[in-house]
């Protein structure tokens, strides 16, 4: 084949940009294999191992800073900045770029794990070579997603974020040398990212699963060194800042959700959700097991269980969201980059890590690592085939990993006593394992689906079929934690005292309940239980501060469980008792249905429409850029309140025609949600225009039609390059048109140049009427200006829309707030308590 | 031990029961002749839009009615009716997915998911020939 030379491109950056994934890569590897040699045969030098993360971390940044550089330069040469940007975007959503394609959002989760290593390196002391050989070994599993090198023809190992387009993409324009010139701009990153929560949600999220792996890596140091209860400390305020960013990550997934996407709603029980809801749950079980452990010196299986099967079911979840499996199931998940082999490589991998370590002599390690590492390097290949072995295989470790520890612990947990503390801890945790699984298992449909070739679909209410499940194993919840914290560990002396607090609060909560269900008119018996047990856990924990808690910094888990509590009756209220405002009975097309929902409203211009408590208008709409602005006003019946919104819609023909985006009125006790599902066709040809008709006109004439009269203002000059017209000259009728109290505009354009002349029709749908104007030469010298007039029946304007109130949505965001808060002052508290120990 | 072992125990129960009505109870793609055995109860079902059959939406006569027709994969042609606006670009959608119930002569839909020919790959070749065309 003929080389061509391209001319202006730069490529020098994208090679600058690949070394350093190479260079990260071996780093990390060297590092990982250094530190697991110093950590086997201790009292070995950590400085090779320390050395080479550092060159990793460096690298790591390089990275990123030179992908940076790419999509702020516009380097569009790249196929990343090619996909992802485009020259009007804003510096802050350049940001966003980096997860909007796989390999950056893979970036971002590597950059965090390195500078959470370089914490580590300072900070871990005695269990920094196996932490840190861990945190590497996933460094290399990471990096090796962005190096995109074929091997042999037959495998591409990674997908390279530093791709030329031209190489990725096969089109008659690259064969010329001078192709760049051609390509003007990016396609441009999604505009549902082009939101301020959606620069902080996704680094939230992926710190707080970069987190994850820190408890993990000590837990499976600790496995190799069978000390099985010293990693708790300094592996605890890792895990509680985990469950506080992870936490926070989250939901403000939510409230961009409920911000800028037109469900209805903040959480939609989506795959993509669930996929980091689980870990979270698991975490915060995990984080109760350790706790456990460490103040009783029981539960240790259950301990290391949670705390690896967090980080596992990460790594899962990256599967899920970026293999494509979840295809058509998600609104939100990547599409196949050709990586879920060396996904699975990846969860594989890290299953097996924790049951190499139980398992005792070389030997023993050798008869799993080989056949492990084998199938490992074969799962690219075979990522269908070879799902039977794996589970098969994942079994018998996990039973493999129980018994080996089993064995391994001397000191036996002694007899459970139900009055201690642990006990209901205990249970809790198993509960919010519970509820992972059942989130796990619904979420899990489509690669149910793709294993066992069945053709499942996901329930017709997805949100009715998780409820179903979840109110139950909530309300458990919220009851173990209203009552857990009046024991006292191992048993509990005084239980006269236990039984008078929890009763006295039982009872102050069940007359709040009574208050609550008069305030928020809740009469369901199930969201009655629901409220009572979150009112139970927020007055339980509140007396607990009141009555038991010394100190402030000793208060976090109380402040996050009234949080919880206060979130579960947000979600409760503001589910129960949301109501469509615009739901409309009045079905012209006389088939009523009972089943059916009805909740759109058509709204004609400046016909003010009476929706719940508030007269409603459509005002008119304005553009800005790709996007519409529908004003819609809003005054309350009793007329205290008025207020504006501005749904808007956004003209995009790669995600479908429009794409609506809400607008929301938050009060105190209430927010006004407000979208638009519907638009008058836009210019419709169809349209016959009758009665076209010629007049000749002057300055200050007015013209009677059918549809309301035209007022002649005046013309205006322009010039042709407004519409892209070289040597042209415009001619602008200004024109208004008075239809009932109705003043509207239109601008017909007449154009000459050298060679031709030519006209621009204006159509005003609203009136019924379409405009042309002409400037011609007469006679007596001066022009005579014609103005062409043609009827049809007027298109209203109007706009179709739906609009929520929530009510008391602000329970859940005050309450999520209280949770990341108490997350915050746990962790805070352990950090402290790990320097005294030092 | 004990009272934890109990509890486990039940939980284990609990846990495999929601898996096993999750995946048994499942619903399943269904056809147009399987929904009409049972009208009123609650089906999903696949099909292609046909698109030589009107479509109608006009929210000025009333903004919750939506109908099409659609071919199930026995090949019988249906009338669909929705209480959801027409999607902006539903004539492009080549299958479509719906949960409903059979009315009569029609299938009312609760919810319709419409698919678009393999929206990723169109896109590539679009951009590809946008790139080409400039």
């Amino acid at each position: 084949m003929e080389t061509i030379t391209y001319v202006g491109e730069n490529l020098f950056i994208g090679n600058l940009g690949h070394f350093f994934v190479v260079l990260s890569f071996v780093a990390a590897l060297l590092s990982a294999v250094f530190y697991a040699k110093s950590s086997a045969d201790k009292g070995t030098d950590v400085s090779l191992g320390r050395l080479f993360y550092g060159i990793h971390t460096i690298a790591v940044l390089g990275i990123f800073v030179t992908l940076f550089v790419i999509i702020q330069q516009h380097y569009f040469e790249y196929a990343y900045a090619y996909e992802h940007s485009s020259k009007t975007l804003a510096l802050r959503y350049m940001i966003s770029c980096f997860w909007e394609g796989q390999e950056g959002s893979f970036l971002l989760w590597m950059v965090w794990n390195a500078l959470l290593g370089v914490i580590l390196i300072f900070t871990a002391k005695r269990w920094e070579r196996g932490v840190l050989a861990i945190m590497a070994l996933a460094q290399v599993v990471l990096t090796a997603m962005l190096l995109g090198i074929n091997i042999l023809d037959i495998y591409t190992l990674g997908s390279s974020p530093f791709e030329l387009l031209r190489d990725k993409m096969q089109a008659p324009i690259f064969s010329s040398p001078n192709y760049l010139e051609n390509i003007v701009d990016g396609t441009g990153l999604n505009p549902l990212l082009q939101n301020y929560w959606m620069v902080i949600h996704p680094p939230t999220l992926f710190l707080g699963f970069a987190l994850t792996i820190v408890p993990f890596a000590f837990a499976v140091t600790s496995l190799f060194q069978k000390e099985y209860r010293a990693w708790i400390k300094p592996a605890l305020p890792w895990a509680l800042a985990g469950g506080m960013i992870l936490g926070a990550g989250i939901i403000m997934g939510g409230f961009w959700a409920y911000e800028s996407l037109s469900f209805g709603g903040y959480w939609a029980w989506d795959p993509v959700e669930n996929a980091s809801l689980v870990p979270w749950l698991l975490l915060i079980s995990g984080i109760h097991l350790m706790l456990i452990k460490k103040v009783t010196n029981s539960s240790t299986i259950a301990s290391y269980t949670l705390v690896i099967s967090t980080f596992i079911m990460v790594l899962y979840a990256s599967f899920l969201t970026r293999s494509g499996v979840l295809g058509d199931t998600s609104v939100h998940a990547f599409t196949d980059l050709g990586l879920a082999g060396q996904l699975m490589q990846f969860v594989v991998l890290f299953i097996w890590l924790p049951i190499i370590a139980v398992t005792e002599g070389a030997r023993k390690r050798w008869y799993i690592i080989i056949p492990v590492s084998i199938l490992v390097l074969l799962l690219p290949f075979y990522t269908k085939l070879s799902f039977y072995p794996l589970l098969i295989l994942s079994i018998v470790g996990l039973a493999w990993f129980v018994f080996n520890l089993n064995k391994n612990i001397t000191n036996k947990a002694s007899e459970d006593d139900i009055t201690g503390r642990e006990f209901w801890m205990f249970i809790g945790s198993l509960m919010l394992v519970l509820s992972a699984v059942q989130v796990l298992v619904g979420t899990s449909k489509p690669v149910f689906n793709k294993i066992f070739g069945t053709n499942l679909v996901p329930p017709e209410d997805v949100i009715g079929y998780y409820n179903m499940y979840q109110m139950p194993i909530a309300i458990v919840i919220a009851i173990l934690m209203a009552v857990s914290q009046f024991f006292r560990y191992r048993s509990t002396p005084d239980k006269s005292k236990l039984s008078k607090e929890i009763l006295i609060t039982a009872a102050i909560a069940v007359v709040l309940t009574m208050g609550g269900i008069f305030l928020f008119g809740i009469t369901n018996p199930m969201h009655v239980i629901l409220m009572l047990a979150g009112i139970f856990a927020m007055v339980g924990n509140l007396a607990y501060i009141l009555l038991s808690v010394r100190k402030f910094k000793l208060s976090g888990s109380s402040i996050a469980h009234i949080g919880f509590g206060m979130m579960l009756l947000g979600v409760l209220v503001s589910s129960a008792k949301k109501q469509v405002i615009t739901a409309d009975f009045s079905g012209q097309m006389g088939n009523f249905d009972e089943k059916a929902r009805r909740e759109n409203m058509l709204l004609i211009k400046d016909e003010p429409t009476r929706l719940g408590d508030f007269q409603v208008t459509y005002q008119g709409d304005s553009a800005s850029g790709e996007d519409i602005y529908f004003k819609v006003n809003y005054k309350s019946i009793d007329g205290l309140e008025e207020f504006t919104l501005l749904p808007n819609t956004q003209i995009n023909e790669d995600m479908g025609g429009i794409l609506p985006n809400p607008d929301t009125r938050h009060y105190l006790t209430y927010d006004v949600y407000t979208h638009i599902t519907s638009l008058p066709k836009p210019n419709d040809d169809s349209i016959s225009w009758q009665n076209v008709k010629e007049f000749t006109i002057e300055k200050g004439d007015s013209i009677i039609t059918a549809n309301g009269v035209v007022y002649f203002t005046g013309v205006e000059q322009g010039d042709g390059k407004s519409i892209g017209l070289k040597n042209t000259t415009l001619a602008k009728a200004n024109l208004k048109i008075k239809r009932g109290k109705t003043m509207l505009e239109a601008n017909p354009i007449f154009g000459i140049n050298a060679n031709t002349y030519f006209s621009i029709r204006e159509e005003v749908a609203e009136a019924g009427l379409r405009f042309g104007f002409e400037v011609r030469p007469s006679e007596n010298g001066s022009p005579t200006a014609v103005l062409e007039i043609a009827e049809t029946t007027p298109q209203p304007k109007f706009i179709v829309m739906k609009a929520i109130v929530f009510p008391y949505i602000n329970f859940l965001w005050l309450g999520t707030v209280m949770m990341v808060v108490g997350f915050g002052i746990a962790t805070w508290n352990r950090l402290e308590l790990r320097k005294n120990a030092v | 031990m004990k009272p934890k072992a109990i509890i486990l125990l039940v939980l284990l129960a609990i846990a495999i029961a929601g898996i096993m009505s999750t995946y048994s109870g499942a619903e399943k793609s269904s056809t147009f002749t399987e929904a009409a055995a049972n009208p009123g109860d609650t089906y999903h079902i696949t099909g292609f839009l046909a698109k030589d059959m009107p479509m109608e939406y006009d929210p000025v006569k009333d903004a919750n009615y939506f109908s099409f027709y659609l071919k199930d994969k026995e090949g019988e042609i249906r009338k669909v009716v929705s209480t959801e606006p027409k999607q902006q670009d539903f004539e492009r959608a080549e299958t479509v997915n719906m949960y409903g119930h059979v009315d009569g002569d029609i299938f009312r839909a609760t919810k319709v998911i419409p698919k678009c020919p393999s929206k990723y790959k169109d896109e590539e070749t679009q951009r590809a020939a946008q790139a080409s065309r400039s």
